[in-house]
């Protein structure tokens, strides 16, 4: 077993859970010390899934840039996948890259609660003995810590769960794994999946890579640790949930692209739930390729989740994130007309964004409307229907520990205040929207710029987040398509063209300043800042 | 016969749903085909009767909210608030999300007879998972 030594079995009394509180909140800040967790070795996998592997095209590898040869965490996934294909890069070169980032400067950004350092190893040099078969084959991957991990501690950044040690990896792992991918640690997030990365009591951890000496600069929730990892050249890639928008939040936030699936794409198993009609497990990459070939590997039928059943075929994502390109033109494979909402492009980014999709062949903009109201039916009030479905899997935890929920427990409490008619008309209320969405969208479009993620994340439809620019500040500025059950294809094939014509996936941001003593003893005090309880309840997705 | 409500919004989130109903004027055609009911104020609950309320119904659940602190400081351990902070939250949610959600009806095909309209509203059926039901219907 992988069990942190540090970590208390039991939790016979209050005394002991606070003292078990304290151990919690010192080890999401001992990097360090967590990064030797990882020294045994991980029993023989017990996943509730056991599938087969898809197969990939070749559009898969991709010939890395000139400028990411120099330092293997520069290389995208499908880039380190060309390298490791044809034996210019080991899989154990490339783990070592990024544990050797993560030890140099994730005391800074505070991006992992857990790293299998070690494990990695392990798992990178059996790797290196096999021949590769797809584009994961030894990429090592940050994992958010609400997927279960076999044999490693799965805490959802929460005292609930600070001891637990899943008997098996969620399916989504699982499948990644058995695609060749590297466990190489798990991700702060908000606690239970709620804010931007705290610990369970409200204290920031994880900042955004790219203003690292600024804890307020928004990093997107709740995946911010896997972004932040991710932005921060510490994983290849990475995975998140989105329930109201943390996927494609921290992706704008953190200039990555993050695919949010339809539901039931990916299947939910062995991941901690928020609220079960919400909650969608998906990649955070560094570009629509990337993000193409993660989801390939994660989405499929689940005989442990009914909701991945009897959906349509997954498409080819890696191609449809692949343009076309002849005589220096890119244009989509397939003809995509664009909806652009009342007010969206107001923004300057948003203008010159448009203006670039404008100009790729087999791309189209079009005009929609907010669907007959769209403002309720998406707005706060109809958003709460959400709530019970945190509250009913929770209720054992809610009788006996409230205290144990932290700064969260608000939306809990409300999900159990909530009542079964209220519940009953939301659900009616959502088949109307989506059929509002559906005639008076995508009777226009294929695709539609979204401004918020939360009226797609009702209706479990997918979105991409993606860079469009950067503020004077040098923040990045991203933006989100929606598309249509099923359609992640189109969403990619915009983006991925979209990608081909700029450049702003490709910038990284510079590396943060190694912490001076004097820092490390202000990041222990928790000076990053403090969410209360109420900034929970006014934030939580 | 008409339908009755009783609905109170309170004046906490009466701003806000003033705000949404008239962004939401251009819905037209479903506002006009709604059902045609009368709002029939109850008296609004006071912050003492709705504590009471929120305690009993959590306490039917098995949750105790004397879990939490004491009034309104949060526990310095784990950051969990006091139980009248919550208390004030959770009341603002009953006059807030339960209130709206309660209030609200399907509209009815537009064109519906008004004296038809409470009885089609209720024929759209709920959908836990809309976008998976768009593929199991095919």
């Amino acid at each position: 077993m992988n069990r942190p030594t540090e970590v208390p079995a039991a939790e016979p009394d209050r005394a002991t859970s606070a003292f078990n509180r304290r151990l919690f909140l010192a080890r999401t800040a001992a990097i360090t010390a967590a990064a030797a967790v990882g020294a045994a070795a991980a029993p023989a996998a017990a996943s509730a899934w056991s599938g087969r592997t898809p197969k990939f095209s070749d559009a898969a590898y991709a010939r890395p840039r000139p400028e990411a040869l120099a330092d293997p965490t520069e290389l995208t996934v499908a880039e380190a996948a060309w390298m490791i294909r044809y034996g210019k890069l080991k899989p154990a070169a490339l783990v070592e890259a990024y544990v050797s980032r993560i030890g140099a400067y994730d005391a800074v950004y505070q991006a992992f609660n857990t790293v299998l350092a070690d494990q990695a190893r392990a798992a990178a040099t059996a790797a290196g003995r096999r021949t590769p078969s797809t584009p994961l084959h030894g990429i090592p991957l940050a994992i958010k810590d609400n997927y279960w991990t076999q044999g490693v501690r799965t805490t959802a950044n929460s005292y609930l769960f600070q001891d637990f040690v899943p008997p098996y990896d969620a399916t989504a792992v699982a499948r990644l794994k058995k695609a060749g991918a590297i466990v190489l640690g798990k991700t702060q997030m908000g606690p239970l999946a709620t804010t931007r990365a705290t610990t369970p009591d409200g204290r920031i951890t994880t900042v955004n890579a790219w203003t690292p000496g600024n804890p307020a600069t928004d990093p997107g929730g709740s995946s911010t640790g896997t972004a932040t990892s991710v932005a921060g050249r510490m994983a290849t890639s990475g995975t998140g949930t989105q329930t109201g928008g943390s996927i494609t939040a921290p992706s704008n936030a953190q200039n990555l692209t993050g695919l949010k699936p339809t539901m039931g794409r990916v299947s939910l198993a062995g991941i901690i739930p928020l609220s079960y009609t919400r909650d969608h497990p998906g990649p955070l990459a560094r570009d629509a390729r990337d993000a193409a070939i993660m989801v390939t590997a994660m989405a499929g039928e689940d005989p442990a989740d009914p909701r991945t059943q009897g959906l349509p075929e997954i498409p080819d994502l890696i191609g449809a994130a692949t343009p076309i390109v002849s005589r220096g033109r890119y244009r989509v494979r397939t003809k995509v007309r664009v909806g652009v909402l009342p007010g969206y492009a107001a923004d300057p980014a948003r203008q010159a964004f448009l203006a670039a999709l404008d100009k790729i062949d087999g791309i189209s903009l079009a005009d929609v409307p907010f669907p007959d109201q769209w403002d309720l039916l998406t707005g706060t009030e109809f958003n709460n229907v959400r709530l019970p479905e945190r509250s009913e899997p929770f209720m054992p935890y809610l009788r006996s520990d409230l205290r144990g929920f932290g700064v969260s427990v608000t939306g809990w409490l409300q999900g159990a205040l909530l009542g079964a008619g209220e519940f009953i008309t939301g659900q009616r209320a959502k088949l109307l929207l989506l059929e509002r969405v559906l005639e008076q969208i995508f009777a226009k479009c294929d695709v539609v710029v979204q401004t918020s993620p939360v009226p797609f994340d009702i209706l479990g439809l997918p979105e991409i987040g993606f860079p469009i620019g950067f503020t004077a500040a040098g923040v990045p500025i991203g933006t989100i398509l929606g598309g249509a059950p099923y359609e992640e294809d189109r969403l990619l094939s915009v983006v991925g063209a979209y990608q081909a014509v700029t450049d702003w996936h490709h910038r990284r941001p510079a590396d943060p300043v190694a912490p001076t003593a004097s820092a490390r003893s202000l990041m222990a005090a928790g000076d990053r800042g403090r969410l209360t309880a109420e900034d929970v309840a006014e934030q939580m997705q | 016969m008409p339908v009755f409500l009783a609905v109170d919004l309170g004046a906490e989130t009466g701003r806000v749903q003033r705000r949404k109903r008239e962004r939401d004027r251009a819905d037209t055609a479903s506002i006009r085909s709604a059902p045609r009911v009368a709002i029939m104020a109850a008296t609004p609950p006071t912050d003492a009767e709705l504590n009471t309320m929120i305690r009993a119904r959590l306490a039917s659940l098995g949750i105790d909210l004397d879990q939490l602190p004491a009034g309104t400081t949060a526990d310095p351990a784990t950051g969990s608030p006091g139980r009248d902070s919550v208390l004030a939250s959770l009341r603002s949610f009953v006059r807030g999300s339960v209130a709206t959600l309660a209030s609200f009806q399907m509209p009815a095909p537009a064109g519906s007879d008004p004296a038809h309209a409470a009885a089609l509203s209720q024929q759209p059926a709920p959908m836990l998972y809309p976008s998976i039901g768009t593929a199991w219907r095919r």
